[in-house]
């Protein structure tokens, strides 16, 4: 997955944050948006060229929200 | 939960910092910054926030061992600067960590012994004590020397003592600090007794899971004011979803 695909996640208008990150043989895309699992499709849609093991949704948890309103990064 | 036992309004508090022995430069550090809330009858309110965010300080000053700046804070309609003595009648508080017990003294003795310090009639003594060992799992060791507990122990100790006027309302700051994983479930079961019990509760502490698990509402504050005040539920909609695309092949 190249900065070009990462680019096109960030301009959907609903997408907060996509980060990218390498873990071992792999990568791991981090989306977050208020959409939750309606952005699969879309987000499939954009990564047709690209080859991917799995996808799963995470709720948001109470650190993650604490982390949020004290200042750091969710 | 209609009745309102603790009121904060606008509540700052400033401390005066020195630097150096000699020095005369003074700066103001500013606790609280102006912190509102209310906390209802039979309520377990969590109070979340970082190192020095401020929530020791509304501890003290609800517990009345600190006084206020500006502001107003009421315990049971009572206000915590002018009508302090009437208010220490009615609350008690644990503080994390090992001190504030007689290690030499068995559980049983050191309940004695602060029963006696809140003027509790021996008759109620002989009643309660048993009762809040029981409560805290301390029951087949309350003859042992508390020089032999685990910590754990100690804090669930801690939680018997902080009962042992019978308060109104118990406050907590951090609590499970330093406990292992299951010496904190055990204490966060006895917590839960307590609110079964009737009593209002007022919960620091660091840990989200704790503090998801047991509170009814949480407010949150960071650098001296309270940025979120709702129920753990709602809380979680402050952050954002999260789908996670993971395993991507690299190209």
């Amino acid at each position: 997955m190249s900065e070009r695909h990462l680019a096109k996640i960030r301009a959907i208008p609903e997408v907060q944050a996509a980060t990218l990150d390498d873990v071992g043989m792999s990568q791991v895309l981090k989306v977050q948006s208020s959409r939750g699992s309606e952005l699969i499709q879309p987000l499939m849609a954009l990564l047709q060229d690209v080859r991917f093991g799995g996808v799963k949704v995470r709720e948001p948890t109470l650190e993650d929200a604490y982390i949020q309103l004290v200042g750091g990064k969710a | 939960m209609t009745e309102p036992v603790i009121e904060v309004q606008e509540l700052k508090r400033h401390f005066l910092s020195g630097t150096g022995a000699l020095s005369t430069k003074r700066r103001v550090i500013e606790a609280l910054k102006g912190v509102s809330f209310r906390v209802f009858k039979g309520e377990l309110f969590g109070y979340l926030g970082p190192n020095e965010a401020g929530k020791t300080t509304t501890v003290k000053i609800l517990t009345t061992l600190l006084a206020p700046s500006s502001g107003t804070a009421k315990v049971l309609g009572l206000d915590v600067f002018s009508q302090a003595r009437a208010i220490r009648r009615r609350i008690n508080f644990v503080f994390g960590g090992e001190r504030g017990l007689y290690f030499r003294l068995s559980g049983w003795d050191n309940l004695r012994y602060f029963a006696d310090l809140y003027f509790v009639p021996p008759a109620i003594q002989k009643k309660r004590i048993p009762f809040l060992l029981e409560l805290v799992g301390l029951s087949t060791r309350a003859q042992d020397k508390v020089e032999t507990y685990s910590r754990g122990m100690c804090q669930r100790l801690h939680i018997a003592r902080g009962l042992i006027n019978d308060p109104e309302v118990l406050f907590l700051d951090e609590p499970t600090i330093g406990l292992d994983p299951l010496a904190a479930f055990e204490l966060r079961q006895v917590i839960k007794g307590i609110v079964k019990e009737g009593k209002t509760v007022f919960l620091t502490t660091h840990y989200m899971k704790e503090a998801e698990e047991l509170c009814d509402r949480i407010a949150i504050i960071n650098d001296g004011q309270i940025v979120a005040l709702d129920t753990p539920s709602n809380l979680k909609q402050y952050a954002r979803l999260m789908p996670v695309i993971s395993s991507l092949w690299k190209e």
